[in-house]
């Protein structure tokens, strides 16, 4: 049976193939086309074909800037009228090209409508400089290429590339994408700036998570301090207490610049400098205090006061404070007899050697290159 | 003139558990995918250089970006793992699960990422949001550097998928990004954002692709059809009809082809590699997929294939010539099929949308994973 299925497909084939391949060469043939025509508008490049006629093909040329031209543009023009420029050079293309079809001129008025919009904003706006303000809405420039459609999306309007406007819509996406590629050009500063700002916000937490005052566990996790007092929030954190929902402001992305100590355990020993003894060791419990941090340059500076107890090996304890200052930690307390204990201490949390290979890990690997790359 | 391709890992990518970097497997996946399709050369940016490299202008640049640093440093830290998970999951947790987690090393090495993200809102999930942001607009400025009209293109796995979505925010707040509209693609595999983050923050613009202002201009989201991850909470899955108030907006989104959902199906790993069944999770298998790789090859090459294209890259026969799954028809893949279609069918108490709950079934979705792996070692 198989043998007969098999035979009657290579009999059924040359009698197909004169109806059938025409059209599969003319359907590969346009599909190519399509393809090659959005690749000109999304890379930018649009290409004439040698039957263009002349006009055509000088206002394509010239709709369809290279950015390497856009410094020398600003300087002779100013960013208003280099826009304009852009307009203008659209609108010769688009008289040499627009064809009633499949809704051309309606994406056209589209884009240039945007335009419009842009110019206006940036002629109001801040002069010399532009800034993303200014600008009401230049996404709609740019060319979208929808995952699960056909043809490509320029402000809200869908360009096909059927043969027979092929060019207009060639020419649509070269004056959307010439605008949004000099638009961005003119935001480059803004855009570097937000980069180098996100570049320090990082490299600060690198320091706290190297440097500052350890955290516990309870002090890190705003949740947890819902437990402690009822009824009200109160903040391990700055985080915690500054905003309990996102406003999605970068400052809210920046590590803690005050923060509160909450039950933190740590060690100190107090200088005896006697013959049979140097020093006495505690364990410090710090119960509550708030720390001011300020990072500066490659390190940060900390004050902060806290209420403590030192518990020492013979089970007594003495009640006091912390001071921590930029240069190390001092804990007072009110030892027996009227006498003072000044003991110092280091950070317990940070002295295991597991905590110590972490913070290696958590250097920032790209922080570095980053910024020098912003330079 | 490059075009960039952001990738973001998922759980699980921390160096505490040892073996290779996360990349190496997505690195020779999107190698793969390049010469398949025949896309521009990859330029792999892993870290970032100080300046535009040799020749790498008509390149697509490709920049993993990592935030598990955070996550290691707790693993590490924590001595006695109970005792820190309690610390970090209070009273949500069951001491059974604490222990679970405490003593499995997948769980340990894997959720425990999810949960961190979740909770410590102070440390963890700043520095990820920091990290993926630096990473994007530090990868962009080098681009800018390199000349022309830059395309960016953002894939996201598993926890990166909320990871990125909570950082888009972030950059979308900052006013030239929010201008530019910046994002071409924004392509989540296995997406668990609408688990972590509020209805609002997940779907609201600017990731709404065509709404006001978009930040994001197309947007994908892939499913495995039998990895249980993108399933924790059904009723919350992302979908323009959980979208909520933005539900509308989504629908015409996807009516305008911008945004969309791919079933994706099978495992195989990159050439050299060995795929398992846990791979229906990972990251390259995704990248991979018969359904998934022509789409991203299409956003890459900035035209989508045509049907004429793909009869040429014939990518189902490429796809099949990968390294296979060595358990494709046997009862662990049956197993694993029934297991799944209980874990989707799962209905929330009470019939309402919770929000909660979603730890208990990604621990339960993950030991779905490691039983399967039991049966197809």
């Amino acid at each position: 049976m198989t043998r007969y299925r098999v035979a009657l497909r290579y009999a059924a084939l040359p009698l197909s193939l004169p109806l059938v391949l025409p059209l599969a060469l003319a359907a590969r043939a346009l599909s190519a086309q399509d393809t090659k025509a959005q690749a000109e508008c999304t890379t930018y490049q649009p290409a004439y074909r040698a039957t263009d006629p002349s006009a055509l093909r000088a206002a394509l040329k010239r709709a369809a800037w290279p950015t390497t031209e856009f410094d020398k543009l600003l300087v002779d023009s100013g960013p208003a009228a280099t826009l304009r420029r852009v307009r203008a050079r659209g609108l010769e293309l688009m008289s040499h090209t627009l064809v009633d079809t499949a809704g051309i001129p309606t994406a056209w008025v589209a884009v240039d409508s945007v335009l419009q919009l842009v110019i206006a904003g940036v002629e109001q706006g801040s002069g010399a400089t532009v800034r993303s303000t200014d600008i009401p809405d230049m996404g709609a420039l740019r060319v979208v290429q929808p995952p699960f459609g056909s043809g490509l999306l320029i402000a809200g309007r869908r360009l096909a590339f059927q043969d027979a406007d092929r060019v207009s819509s060639v020419a649509i996406c070269a004056v959307a994408s010439s605008a949004y590629a000099l638009l961005e050009f003119l935001l480059k500063a803004e855009l570097d700036r937000t980069a180098a700002t996100y570049a320090a916000i990082g490299e600060r937490w690198t320091l706290f998570a190297s440097s500052a005052y350890s955290m516990t566990w309870v002090e890190r996790l705003a949740a947890s301090c819902r437990l402690w007092v009822v009824g009200y929030v109160l903040s391990p954190t700055s985080q915690c207490w500054r905003r309990h929902r996102q406003q999605w402001t970068l400052d809210e992305l920046e590590p803690p610049r005050w923060r509160t100590v909450f039950a933190h355990p740590t060690a100190g020993f107090e200088p005896i400098l006697k013959a049979d003894s140097a020093y006495r060791t505690a364990t410090l419990a710090e119960w509550y205090g708030i720390l001011r941090l300020d990072y500066r340059g490659d390190a940060i500076r900390t004050w902060g006061l806290s209420v403590a107890t030192a518990h020492f090996a013979s089970d007594k304890y003495a009640a006091g404070g912390m001071l921590h200052t930029p240069v190390g930690r001092v804990g007072v307390f009110d030892g027996r007899g009227g006498r003072t204990i000044v003991m110092l201490s280091g950070d317990l949390l940070r002295w295991s050697p597991q905590a110590r290979t972490a913070l290696e890990g958590l250097k920032a690997r790209n922080v570095g290159a980053i910024r020098r790359s912003l330079r | 003139m490059p075009t960039l391709v952001y990738l973001i890992h998922g759980m699980g990518c921390g160096t505490s558990a040892g073996g290779s970097p996360w990349s190496a497997d997505v690195k020779q996946a999107m190698a793969c995918l390049q010469k398949s399709f025949g896309l521009a050369a990859l330029e792999w940016m892993d870290p970032i250089p100080d300046t535009v490299p040799k020749g790498s202008e008509k390149k697509t640049w490709v920049i993993p970006v990592s935030y598990y640093q955070a996550f290691d440093q707790f693993r590490a830290g924590a001595v006695d793992r109970a005792a820190a998970l309690r610390e970090v999951a209070g009273g949500a947790l069951s001491d059974a699960r604490i222990a679970d987690l405490a003593r499995e090393p997948f769980l340990w090495n894997n959720c425990l990422d999810v949960l961190l993200w979740w909770s410590d809102k102070v440390q963890a999930r700043p520095q990820a949001t920091v990290a993926i942001n630096t990473a994007i607009t530090a990868g962009d400025a080098l681009a800018r550097k390199a000349g022309g009209k830059t395309r960016r293109i953002v894939i996201a796995h598993s926890l990166g998928t909320a990871a990125t979505t909570y950082a888009l925010r972030y950059l979308a707040a900052s006013g030239p990004w929010q201008a530019t509209g910046g994002i071409d693609h924004f392509i989540t595999l296995a997406n668990v954002a609408p688990f972590l983050m509020p209805e609002d923050d997940v779907y609201s613009p600017p990731l709404l692709p065509g709404g006001q202002r978009p930040l994001v201009q197309t947007f994908a989201n892939v499913r495995q059809e039998l990895d249980p991850i993108p399933w924790l909470l059904p009723w919350r899955r992302h979908a323009s009809a959980h979208a909520g108030a933005w539900a509308a907006g989504w629908a015409t989104a996807e009516d305008m082809g911008l945004a969309g959902l791919v079933e994706s199906s099978g495992v195989v790993a990159p050439p050299n590699g060995k795929p398992e069944i846990t791979h229906v999770h990972g990251f390259a298998n995704y990248l991979l997929a018969r359904e998934v790789a022509p789409m991203i090859a299409g956003m890459i090459r900035g035209s989508n294939f045509t049907p004429t294209e793909l009869a040429t890259v014939d990518w189902p026969a490429q796809w099949a010539a990968l390294p296979q799954l060595a358990c494709p028809n046997t009862s662990a893949m049956t197993q694993l099929r029934a297991a799944m279609a209980t874990f989707k069918a799962h209905v929330a108490p009470g019939g309402d949308r919770p929000e909660g709950g979603w730890f208990e079934r990604l621990l339960a979705g993950a030991e779905l994973l490691m039983a399967a792996k039991k049966s197809c070692p």
